[in-house]
């Protein structure tokens, strides 16, 4: 089976994880081989700069060789991709990263207009209880409006790149996005986030 | 912005990253970053490599073939249906005449319309709130009981602007209407409604055909800024148009039925 950009098989994700269980220093290369364009294209959705992306995927891997084992991944992909956002998130609330631009903050602005009116999280708890909520949210408004919000608000992409990711027009994902932050911000007053 | 609000604002963003796996797993396996560098060019030169697309494009071209017979035996449902309802008043109605009523001078008042139509023989029904627009929606459904020709596909909304349900009264992002063109079809058994939507600031238009349980009408007549009238019977207006939807109507109602 071909990966990404015509390059030689990649190894299955077992593999890797168990060349990381060996301590085989080859588990970073197969895993940059089969997940590093993932990870640049989530990386570059965050940050702006060609130097932060790669030192965010790096920070990933260097993450990755200390967190495997004892973790042992059930989807790869997920665990990678997740690690990804979040470290690039992470990077892009350092201030000087923040200064260099990047999606995040833009695609953030879009996220909180008319949900952030006088919502109180006052603590992570509740920030994990509302991430609870949406994502029960998310897995009701069907498979294309949950990846095009996905896609956008977690992943940071343009419109133009969720286009050609999905073959959606833009103003479809558009509609999409408006409607379902719009059914969105219903469910959160319900839940008893002040909207 | 206060240093609160910005903590505030950074959980909220901050909860996006406790979404559940499975549904960023969903996604992330859905994303190849190749279609990010790949280059148009290459793709119609190595056609067995994309074999989709050529795919999705033969069944395009399939799908048009068939389509003008489509219309056909839809037109031929319609006329079928009048046939059958005796002597009534829509024996000569066609839907598609009469498109010079809505070639209306751009800056002419909602008013001025309403009365032009009112004057040119036009039954009007004036619906200031949702209750008259499912009123107009049941009296439409008992014609369709009593088995009289019931589609139509021409009517106007007029508005001052667009309001969404969380910023009311905003229009659209560019501060403009936004034309709709509703068409329905009803068979006898299912309604088919189709839409063109076109707003001049997107310039883009797009046409879409789904069954739903309600209708809503608004007339494009060009790229340009234009009042219209719309009916509908959906009191939440969720598939009224694909940027908005009202929380307070306020509006007025034409239904064809000349």
């Amino acid at each position: 089976m071909k990966g990404h950009f015509g390059r030689s098989e990649n190894m299955d994700d077992k593999k890797i994880i168990e060349l990381f269980f060996a301590r085989d220093e080859s588990a970073l290369g197969e895993t940059e081989k089969k997940y590093g364009a993932l990870c640049r294209y989530i990386a570059s959705n965050i940050l702006a700069l060609k130097e932060d992306v790669d030192e965010c995927v790096s920070d990933v891997m260097l993450a990755l060789w200390n967190a495997i084992p004892p973790d042992r991944p059930d989807d790869m992909r997920a665990y990678i991709g997740k690690a990804v956002r979040n470290r690039a998130y992470a990077m892009s609330r350092d201030a000087n990263a923040w200064k260099r631009g990047g999606r995040i903050t833009v695609v953030g602005e879009e996220f909180l207009a008319g949900l952030d009116d006088g919502t109180d999280l006052a603590s992570d708890f509740e920030a994990k209880r509302m991430g609870k909520v949406i994502s029960d949210f998310l897995r009701t408004v069907g498979e294309a409006n949950k990846d095009i919000f996905v896609m956008r608000y977690y992943l940071g992409m343009s419109h133009a790149q969720i286009m050609k990711q999905t073959g959606f027009t833009e103003g479809k994902i558009k509609m999409s996005l408006r409607r379902t932050k719009e059914k969105l911000a219903e469910v959160l007053r319900k839940e008893g986030f002040t909207v | 912005m206060n240093n609160e609000m910005r903590m505030r604002k950074r959980q909220m963003l901050e909860s996006l990253e406790y979404l559940d796996d499975d549904l960023i797993s969903g996604v992330l396996k859905k994303i190849k970053p190749e279609r990010e560098c790949a280059d148009p060019v290459r793709t119609w030169r190595t056609p067995l490599k994309h074999w989709k697309s050529i795919a999705a494009l033969a069944a395009c071209v399939v799908l048009l073939a068939f389509a003008a017979p489509t219309a056909s035996f839809i037109s031929q449902v319609i006329s079928n249906s009048r046939a059958g309802a005796g002597n009534n008043e829509y024996s000569d109605y066609d839907p598609y005449k009469d498109s010079a009523i809505f070639d209306y001078p751009i800056d002419m008042s909602a008013e001025d319309i309403y009365a032009d139509l009112l004057a040119g023989g036009w039954t009007v029904y004036e619906n200031g709130k949702m209750v008259a627009g499912e009123e107009l929606w049941s009296e439409f459904h008992q014609k369709v009981r009593d088995k009289e020709p019931a589609s139509f596909c021409q009517a106007w909304y007029i508005t001052t602007g667009y309001r969404s349900s969380y910023l009311p009264h905003e229009v659209d992002p560019d501060g403009m209407p936004c034309l709709e063109l509703m068409e329905v079809v009803y068979d006898g058994e299912t309604y088919y409604y189709s839409f063109r939507y076109m707003h001049p600031s997107l310039s883009f238009d797009y046409s879409d055909i789904r069954e739903y349980k309600y209708l809503k009408l608004s007339k494009k007549m060009n790229q340009n800024e234009r009042q219209f009238y719309f009916l509908t019977n959906d009191p939440k207006l969720e598939y009224w148009s694909p940027f908005y939807s009202f929380s307070a109507p306020d509006y007025k109602v034409i239904y064809y039925k000349k």
